[in-house]
């Protein structure tokens, strides 16, 4: 390896020719771009000939993000691949562990031998006291008291999954979301921000309740909220969709990020089987982003029953990919939109209001379009 | 040692796929896989040299097609942006191995060892190819040039 020393100011000038015609050894190379790389005047004077190599290292000067650091650090302390050092360090710990558990154990054998000699047992289990035996029907009532416990725990979780949503479906199974306020913000970004945006929420704690072909949604409160749209590039802002967000302090809020493809124009599918065979859906696997059409509908109005919304999706023909109080993302092919259309207005008495209607009609009628439906409800 | 070589490796992308955000990703990917390899000296050139080979990789499984875009010369004066615009015009009308050779020799300046190993040829391939790429570079912009004149 060339010393930095090796060469200096005027060795630059001396050895300029050779370098720009790249006649030196890789030595006298490798020294002249180190001391290029630390001495902006020699810099500044090679770069200035007008050589064809020096136009190649002009093309080098832009500007770097100035993320870019930190997200190869975050990415590298968040990574799940396992390293050398980490393989090492997982190792020890595992042989300090059983090794702490063989302590335990003869440790437990050595007491319980001590304790047995002195007549005394350690199995108790919490329901019984230690002083005086339980009489009979005491147990009985404390059993019952646990069944009845248990049976009030399954039927809080029945209320709150959606009606429908332990029918079989075709597709991967919707993930169960636990009850949230109901306060909304959504906002719109690029899908070549999505890598940024997943990042971002991952530096602040936050992890995504669903990520879809779209959209991606995640809970969090209003501080972060706010960090979030310091930090990142959004095409919209985050808007309240009603008064009692402004109002709502500090709950938890809901955040929805629609990815926009950049896409504009619906590309040529003739080719594409999944469309021109199915009636229903381009295949969840395909991840051509040109043959996938989003529509991103906000149904203001107030819908009774989520579980009528998402059977009469299903009864058309569409597939529900997530759902959580007050958002559906679903798929389905073009040619329902209509009748969905009617079916929300028949059970909400309004009409739906939607993000981007008018480009349906420039979807082929087979075509899959993912639809995300927000909305309030009392 | 990142901060110092991810300007050259970002350009480097930038420059083989012409798109800022697949140049980001790309940047980001060979720094982790090349750091978590561990597979890699502590010193700056031969460690450039690793994560410009996993770059120059995923640049060529990557590739888009190039579009220039204006941004990428913001602060230069005139007269030299028309000159950089030639070039990088006529880079991207080179081969991709042709584009991988000229900027890991003349914008990174990776010794030929090094660049032998980014690129798995041998040492002498790389001399002649990089003649060869440079003769054609010249060609493709003294072409653009008086086509645009």
């Amino acid at each position: 390896m060339p010393n930095n020393n090796s060469i200096n100011c005027a060795d630059i000038k001396e050895k300029l020719k050779s370098f720009l015609e790249d006649l030196l050894s890789d030595e006298e190379y490798q020294a002249f771009a180190v001391h290029l790389d630390e001495c902006p005047k020699c810099r500044e004077y090679v770069s200035a000939i007008g050589s064809l190599s020096n136009q190649l290292w002009e093309l080098g000067n832009v500007k770097v993000p100035a993320d870019l650091s930190s997200t190869i650090i975050f990415k590298l302390n968040s990574s799940d691949k396992p390293s050398r050092t980490s393989d090492r360090r997982r190792n020890i710990i595992i042989a300090f562990a059983l090794i702490a558990m063989a302590i335990s154990a003869a440790a437990y054998l050595v007491i319980a031998n001590l304790v047995k000699k002195e007549g005394l047992s350690l199995l108790k289990t919490k329901e019984q006291p230690v002083s005086e035996p339980k009489p009979v029907t005491e147990n009985i009532t404390l059993a019952a008291a646990k069944e009845e416990k248990g049976s009030q725990v399954k039927l809080k979780n029945k209320e709150q999954i959606p009606a429908g949503k332990n029918e079989p479906r075709e597709e991967a199974k919707t993930p169960v979301v636990e009850q949230r306020p109901m306060h909304w913000h959504f906002t719109y970004m690029f899908d070549t921000q999505r890598t940024k945006l997943l990042n971002t929420l991952r530096e602040l704690g936050i992890y995504p309740d669903y990520e879809g072909f779209d959209i991606v949604v995640f809970s969090t409160n209003s501080q972060n909220i706010e960090r979030l749209s310091a930090l990142l590039p959004v095409i919209g802002t985050l808007e309240n969709l009603s008064e009692e967000v402004r109002s709502s302090g500090d709950q938890d809020r809901r955040v929805i990020v629609y990815l926009e493809n950049k896409h504009v124009k619906p590309p040529d599918v003739s080719s594409d089987k999944d469309i021109q065979n199915k009636d229903m859906l381009v295949s969840r696997n395909n991840t051509d982003l040109s043959t996938r059409y989003s529509l991103h509908w906000h149904v203001l109005s107030v819908v009774a029953m989520q579980s009528e919304l998402s059977n009469t999706i299903r009864a058309l023909g569409g597939v529900v990919d997530y759902e959580c109080p007050g958002v559906i993302v679903f798929r389905i092919t073009n040619k329902k939109i209509n009748a969905l259309m009617a079916q929300i207005q028949s059970l909400s008495g309004m009409a739906a209001e939607f993000g981007s209607n008018a480009i349906k009609d420039k979807f082929p009628p087979d075509a899959a379009v993912n639809i995300s439906i927000v909305y309030s409800r009392k | 040692m990142i901060e110092r070589c991810q300007q050259k490796i970002f350009a480097l992308a930038l420059n083989l796929t012409n798109d800022a955000n697949q140049a980001y990703d790309i940047t980001v990917a060979s720094f982790v896989e090349a750091l978590q390899s561990g597979n890699y000296s502590k010193k700056e050139e031969a460690f450039l040299g690793v994560v410009a080979g996993i770059a120059v990789n995923k640049c060529r499984d990557g590739i888009i097609a190039a579009a220039l875009d204006d941004s990428l010369f913001p602060d230069l004066p005139q007269p030299k942006k028309s000159l950089l615009e030639f070039s990088s015009q006529a880079l991207h009308l080179l081969s991709f191995e042709d584009q991988a050779v000229l900027l890991l020799r003349d914008q990174l300046h990776l010794s030929y060892k090094n660049i032998s190993s980014v690129l798995r040829q041998a040492e002498i391939s790389i001399k002649i190819q990089l003649t060869q790429a440079r003769g054609k570079l010249r060609e493709k912009i003294n072409q653009l040039i008086s086509d645009a004149q």
